[in-house]
């Protein structure tokens, strides 16, 4: 490029690309309230299907499914409102809750294959550790943003 | 007289342009943006905003993907490896002409060759 550029223009154009900002402090929350309903709606349908499941209440454990899906539809719905994604969202979202997802299938496998059941002494605060990872996702999604 | 060369040298043509700019400045900050988001960052008409993002794509620094919520149409945008890239490149050649020194450091002269001896 042979136009000349001046230093106070090379300035301007520098302090022009730093006050350009196109992930808005709402889409930041959004996208943190989907990550932290993500995690507690995991932990809720492997606590609710372990009791249910631990009474045998098919029809319990029916209704929770039920009611776990409307959460996810919802959440989904929730999420898509947000208008862009801070960067690294993709790669924390995929780590925070596949994590999640990961925790939830040995706790489904734990209390499947153990005899007597479970005791909820032992197993909610595992539930609880279930929705840890997509909840430290939504608080490293909140600081990258800023 | 210097072997340097002069930062302006290093300047993206097409990202130079200051919409342009400020596109490619607004996605680095994204994985990924609406196409309205966008251009309620940089202030521009859906027209502008959309002949620009041509020309970017063109250029493969910004990968335009289209999809829908819900029956809406919606047009998502982000920043190419190629685009980030150069993105970078601008911002250091920007910033070498700001210090008033030309890329890898070392001073340029930049008056009128001196006739005295």
């Amino acid at each position: 490029m042979n136009e000349q550029i001046t230093p106070a223009q090379a300035a301007a154009a520098l302090a022009q690309a730093s006050s350009v900002r196109v992930v808005s402090p709402a889409d930041v929350r959004t996208l943190t309230a989907y990550l932290l309903g993500l995690g507690a709606a995991v932990a809720g349908i492997l606590a609710a299907s372990w009791w249910t499941l631990s009474h045998e209440s098919p029809m319990g454990f029916s209704f929770s499914v039920a009611g776990y899906a409307a959460v996810i539809a919802l959440l989904v719905a929730i999420q898509r409102r947000a208008r862009s994604t801070p960067r690294g969202f993709k790669r924390i979202y995929t780590w925070g809750l596949g994590a999640t997802m990961t925790l939830y299938v040995i706790g489904v496998m734990w209390f499947s294959f153990t005899r007597p059941w479970l005791s909820a002494a032992v197993f909610l605060p595992y539930c609880l550790l279930v929705a840890l990872p997509a909840w430290a996702a939504a608080v490293m999604i909140r600081r990258a943003a800023r | 007289m210097t072997d340097i060369q002069h930062a302006r040298f290093r300047i993206d043509e097409v990202i130079h342009a200051p919409v342009r700019f400020s596109i490619v400045a607004a996605l680095a900050q994204a994985d990924e943006a609406e196409f309205a988001a966008v251009r309620d960052a940089v202030q521009v008409s859906d027209s502008v905003l959309s002949k620009q993002v041509t020309i970017l794509e063109a250029a493969g620094y910004v990968v335009v993907r289209k999809g829908y919520v819900g029956k809406r149409p919606r047009t998502w945008l982000r920043l190419s490896k190629t685009g980030a890239v150069a993105l970078q490149e601008h911002l250091a050649a920007l910033r070498a002409i700001a210090d008033g020194m030309p890329l890898g450091g070392g001073s340029v002269d930049t008056t009128a060759d001196d006739a005295s001896s």
